[in-house]
This record gives C-alpha cells, sequence and structure tokens, in this order.
C-alpha cells in the first residue's frame, strides 16, 4: 500500500487541528481586558477587589507626601522582596484615588510590568483588576505575556518622558532585574522619579544590615540610578503578626539610618492594621504612609476572603 | 533557627547545603533557574563549588564526575533539560554512585511553555533513561516539603547508591512560603566510601563503570540491581493520606500543587456533608499500591486529578485491582482552581 495514498491516516486527519503556529503574532491591547484573562491561574485578583466597598474605602484615603509625589516612583528589590505586590497595591490606590475630584491625585495612572526576570507572579497577572480600577498596564501581550524573555516595550521610552499623571515601574528582582533600568536611565527626569528598595527582612540576603546595604548597592550600580526612599515590607505570609510589622519597620529605620534614605512606607495585610477589636497596628506608629497590602499572587488552592459581586 | 520566607527553589538550594552538599553542576531553564542563581551566591559562603555547563548533557555528566568520589552533588533542572540529562542518569545508576537531581517540571511536550505542570510522570518514574533501572522520586506539596525532601533525597542516594529526583511543578519552584532548615551537617562527617575514587594512595585503584560485556556479569548486575529496587519497595514507600473514613463518597489521588488544590475542595466538601479523601502519594517511585488498596477498599469512587493528560492512574490503576478510575486534569500551563475541581468532585459523587 502506498501511504501517501492512505487518506485514512492519523496524521491527515490531525494536522488540520494543529496549533496556529503564528499565534505569538496574535494583537492583544495593553490596558484593555486581556484575552487571556481566563488563563489567570496564580491570582485569583479578578475576585479581590474589583467591586468591594470597604476596601475602596480603604484605598480612597491616600496620602502622598514629599518624594511620593513625584510622578514616577519604582520599586526594586532583592528577588521575593515584595516589589510587584507592592507596586501592584500602590497602583491600584492611585487608580481609585484618582477616579475621585479635588483628592489631590491626578490621572493617568500607568503601571509598567518591567520584570525581565521572573517567570510566575508577575504584576501583568493582576492585568484584569488593575484595568478595572483605571490602570493603564503596560506589559508584554500575545503570548509574550506569558515568556520569561528580557522584553522591553517600545512605548516604555515614551512614558518615562511624559509629564502626566502617576508612573509606576514594577521592575524584577536582584541587579540581574535592575539591569533593565541601566537602559533607560538616560531617559529618567531625576527630579520628579523616586526609586524605592523594597525590604523584607524576612528574605535571605537582606536578613541583616550588611546584606541590606549590599543589595541596595548592587541595585543602584545595575540601574545607574540612585534610591529616594525605602518601603518596609517585612512579612511571613499568612504567619505574620502586627509584631512582624513592626520589627521589620524597625529594621528598615535602621537601614535608613545608615544610608540616609527615608521610608516612606509600611505595607501590611488589612487583617494586621487595627479595627478597634484586633488590637493590630495603627497609622500613628508610623512616621510614613501605611499601605494596606491585599495579596494578589496567590497559590491556586487560595480561595479568597474578599470577593466581587 | 527562625523561619524564613523562600521560593521553593531557593529552599531547594539551601537544604542540599543543609544536607552537606557542596557541588552543584547545573544549566539554567525556566522555572527552575533560581536553583543555580541561589547557590552562585551562596555557595561561595560555605565553600561550595558551582559550575555552570554548557549544556544539560555536560551537567549530568560532571555530577556523574563528582559522584565517583562518593562526594554529595545534584543538578536540577525543568523538563526538556532532564530529557537531555536521561542518558547520564542511566549511566549513574549502572555505576551505583550516588546523585540528586532536581526537576522543576514545565509545560511540555516538546519546547512546550515555562507554566507548571506534572507531564513528567512517566518519565520519572518509568521513564527515565534506557535499560532495567529504576530511580526514587520524592514529590513535595509545599516550600518546607521541599526543603525536607531534599535532605531525605540525599540520605537515600547515598543508602542506595542510587539517583534519586525531587520533583515538584513550576509552582512548588516558584512560590514563596515560610521554611525552616535543619541544623548544618558537616560534609566531613559522613562515612567513608571505599569503593570511591579518591586518588589510589596506599591502595589498588577502584575502578567505576557501567561497560560490562560478559553477558553474565551484566546479568549478574541486572539482577543486583532489581534486588536493591525490590529493597527500595518493601521500605521506601510514603504517601499521606487526608480526611479519610471509614465510608468515602470519593477517593482522591493527586500529588504536588493538585494535591493542594484538591485539599481545599475536600474541605469545601466535608462542609456540604460529602465525604471525600485524599491519598496523596509522596514517593512516586516506588508508589504505596498496598496503602492505596486499603483505602481503596472505604471508597464508592475513584479519581486520580494531574496536570497531565492521565499518567498517575496508571498507579492508581495497579492499586485499584480493576475498578473503575475517574480522572480529571488540565494541561498547557493551566491550572485548575478549586472550584473547577470541587465540581469535578461533585459531578462523579452525583453520578
Amino acid at each position: 500500500m502506498n501511504l501517501n495514498e492512505d487518506k485514512n491516516s492519523v496524521d491527515d486527519e490531525s494536522r488540520d487541528s494543529r496549533p496556529d503556529p503564528r499565534s505569538n503574532q496574535k494583537e492583544v491591547h495593553p490596558g484593555q481586558p486581556l484575552g487571556v484573562a481566563k488563563y489567570h491561574i496564580y491570582t485569583h485578583a479578578r475576585h479581590a477587589l474589583g467591586g468591594h466597598e470597604s476596601v475602596k474605602a480603604i484605598y480612597q484615603k491616600l496620602e502622598l507626601l514629599g518624594p511620593l509625589q513625584k510622578r514616577i516612583l519604582g520599586f526594586l528589590g532583592n528577588f521575593g522582596s515584595g516589589k510587584t505586590e507592592v507596586a501592584v497595591n500602590f497602583a491600584m490606590q492611585l487608580g481609585l484615588a484618582a477616579n475621585i475630584e479635588n483628592n489631590g491625585v491626578e490621572g493617568p495612572i500607568r503601571i509598567i510590568d518591567l520584570d525581565i526576570i521572573n517567570p510566575y507572579f508577575r504584576s501583568r497577572e493582576a492585568a484584569e483588576p488593575l484595568t478595572e480600577a483605571g490602570v493603564e498596564v503596560v506589559m508584554p501581550t500575545g503570548d509574550k505575556f506569558w515568556a520569561d524573555l528580557p522584553i522591553i516595550l517600545p512605548e516604555v521610552k515614551g512614558l518615562i518622558k511624559r509629564t502626566d499623571g502617576k508612573l509606576i515601574l514594577d521592575v524584577g528582582g536582584d541587579d540581574l532585574g535592575a539591569r533593565v533600568l541601566s537602559h533607560l536611565n538616560q531617559d529618567f527626569p531625576l527630579e520628579n522619579t523616586t526609586l524605592m528598595m523594597v525590604v523584607n527582612a524576612n528574605r535571605p540576603f537582606t536578613s541583616d544590615l550588611a546584606g541590606a546595604r549590599k543589595v541596595l548597592s548592587e541595585l543602584e550600580d545595575a540601574a545607574g540610578l540612585k534610591f529616594g526612599g525605602l518601603v518596609s515590607n517585612t512579612h511571613l505570609m499568612d504567619e505574620t503578626s502586627p509584631d512582624e510589622i513592626r520589627r521589620g519597620y524597625e529594621f528598615t529605620k535602621k537601614v535608613s539610618a545608615e544610608t540616609g534614605l527615608p521610608v516612606l512606607m509600611v505595607t501590611a495585610e488589612p487583617r494586621l492594621i487595627d479595627n478597634g477589636t484586633n488590637s493590630g497596628i495603627r497609622t500613628e506608629e508610623f512616621d510614613c504612609l501605611l499601605l494596606p497590602l491585599y495579596r494578589f499572587m496567590l497559590p491556586p488552592w487560595r480561595r479568597d476572603s474578599i470577593r466581587s459581586g | 533557627m527562625a523561619r524564613i520566607l523562600m521560593k521553593g527553589n531557593e529552599a531547594i538550594g539551601e537544604a542540599a547545603i543543609r544536607a552537606g552538599c557542596r557541588f552543584f553542576f547545573g544549566y539554567p531553564i525556566t522555572p527552575q533557574s533560581e536553583v543555580p542563581e541561589y547557590l552562585a551566591k551562596r555557595f561561595p559562603e560555605v565553600g561550595g563549588v558551582f559550575t555552570q555547563a554548557e549544556s544539560e548533557v555536560a551537567a549530568v555528566n560532571m555530577i556523574y564526575g563528582a559522584a565517583c568520589t562518593g562526594t554529595r552533588v545534584f543538578t536540577s533542572s525543568s523538563s526538556p533539560g532532564i530529557s537531555l540529562m536521561s542518558e547520564g542518569v542511566s549511566y549513574i545508576a549502572a555505576t551505583e554512585v550516588a546523585v540528586v537531581i532536581v526537576n522543576i517540571v514545565r509545560c511540555s511536550p516538546g519546547l512546550g511553555g515555562i507554566l507548571p505542570s506534572q507531564g513528567d510522570y512517566w518519565q520519572a518514574t518509568r521513564g527515565m533513561g534506557h535499560g532495567d533501572f529504576r530511580i526514587l522520586v520524592l514529590a513535595p506539596a509545599s516550600v518546607q516539603e521541599a526543603a525536607n525532601l531534599i535532605g531525605l533525597a540525599f540520605d537515600l542516594a547515598d543508602k542506595y547508591t542510587n539517583p534519586v529526583m525531587v520533583i515538584g511543578d513550576g509552582i512548588i519552584g516558584q512560590m514563596m512560603e515560610p521554611v525552616e532548615f535543619p541544623e548544618m551537617t558537616d560534609p566531613k562527617s559522613f562515612k567513608e566510601k571505599p569503593w570511591a575514587l579518591t586518588g589510589a594512595k596506599g591502595r589498588e585503584p577502584n575502578i567505576l563503570t557501567s561497560l560490562f560485556l560478559d553477558p553474565d556479569v551484566l546479568e549478574a548486575m541486572n539482577q543486583r540491581l532489581l534486588k536493591k529496587y525490590r529493597q527500595m519497595e518493601a521500605t521506601e514507600k510514603r504517601w499521606e493520606e487526608y480526611n479519610i473514613s471509614d465510608h468515602m463518597d470519593l477517593l482522591v489521588f493527586a500529588y504536588g500543587t493538585m494535591s493542594r488544590i484538591s485539599k481545599t475542595a475536600i474541605d469545601e466538601l466535608k462542609q456540604e456533608g460529602i465525604k471525600v479523601g485524599l491519598f496523596r502519594p509522596i514517593t512516586l517511585y516506588p508508589y504505596a499500591y498496598e496503602a492505596a488498596s486499603a483505602l481503596i477498599e472505604k471508597a464508592d469512587k475513584l479519581i486520580s486529578v494531574e496536570l497531565s493528560t492521565g499518567q498517575m492512574i496508571d498507579d492508581v490503576r495497579l492499586a485499584s485491582k480493576g475498578r473503575e478510575v475517574a480522572f480529571f486534569g488540565r494541561q498547557g500551563g493551566i491550572v485548575p482552581t478549586p472550584e473547577e475541581v470541587k465540581s469535578e468532585f461533585l459531578k462523579l459523587v452525583k453520578s
């Protein structure tokens, strides 16, 4: 039998349904609700913030002081320090605050996912709730959304040079991730930029002062830019206590004393913030912004306590 | 030691150091690259040697060589990289030296994608290379367990002078959880291995090889290995039982990330009065068939849930002695939500 004439071969039948090798060239527009959203597998973010009124109330009480009034606010740090969660939560706050008239925050609020090294748990995965909150998300699209390639989008330079609204930068971890900024550092309006180092004292390599200082100078060297402040993000995921937040803040203040960089933010999950009954932390304990931080980057077995609708 | 926050991949690196391992040879591949990245930073602090090999083929032969000296050594990779290593793993098993191999599985076949998968189950448990050999396979479901099993993997590799694989889907490697490590093991504290290549000063040279041309000798080697695997099967089976009762509506088989998603679904079904138990194998080889069989007798229905198209289901069928086993799985890096898994369980219970 001549195999070429066998019309019933498995090959003939199944070739037609093979995936399109050009599927990576499909158009997905940044900032639009994503076609890929149904594959949001690492975050239940779509449940987390969308329409939850009590969350909105916290977010709308935003007051930006000092270096946080700059137009470009960038978050850097060592691997796993929590840059993405901080950047996403902060952008979400700004986005919701900008929707309120005369609130001191002017849009448009944009966030650029500049993470060129992490394969999972990146801010692009929270694109849908960010977009719902009025934040423009700048990230690789199409199937590049899923790639771990060092992609710097062509529009990034232009967005840095603009003068309107606020621009949040979520930069990948370690000096390797910060290197992306060395490519862009000539374009930054330095007088209108604050780069912050996110510090989690429970992470390897930044658990003591010497380590934190070493990481700080490695990041500055790689980025070719200087830091303007610190973010205290010490936590132990679900095992975090209010005292853990206080301990982390004290540690970040020590880093601050050594480096001269102010502590601009301290973060805490809302359950750890005083609500009159839980003896949680209070805003007056800190000389900086207390950022309520909702976890977006959740493993798939976690169910959120907050849901929309 | 206090608990710290670590990615699974970092915890794997630190756990290897705690277990007295000072040699790592590997090649970067997502989603396991944080293992070599962590060791590149951490090894200089403890006098370890990290070498980025030119390929996975080189890396596996480097660990083969290091293992011949009797030292603790490991490598890590992800699916396509593990395939490249498979020839070397067969040589290592045949030579009977101890190595640990970490596979943080990505979605395949082919180049596939970088998202999590459990598609390498068959490869790990049945097909890690050519010839009659087996490797011990340990499957953690949390960052803490990944750290614990790395320690165990080194001990078992030494005990059986055999490759041991620690296998996790991408989520196990990438997610962060609090973790606590054991005290440091002194690499000099291990007992001497008289067969190791340590420089033949004052003794006859040791020879380690996997080449045996005489059929009688080679058959004897095969039989010797078989005896070792039988011993593993008799003594090394590990598993977890969850929400087991005397009469279950459904018994779920899942490992790694899928076991944790299943637990969320099982907890919610428990609230609704539906009795679903979980059998989670920790050793994928040897599979704890007897323990599974004992639970199967208490369950009306059986299901295997996987991030693959149905691979572990083969072992569940072997344990179930002819009973029907349902299947639910997602592929391509798509991880089902607890809702999705729960509705599959419900559908089966009500059918």
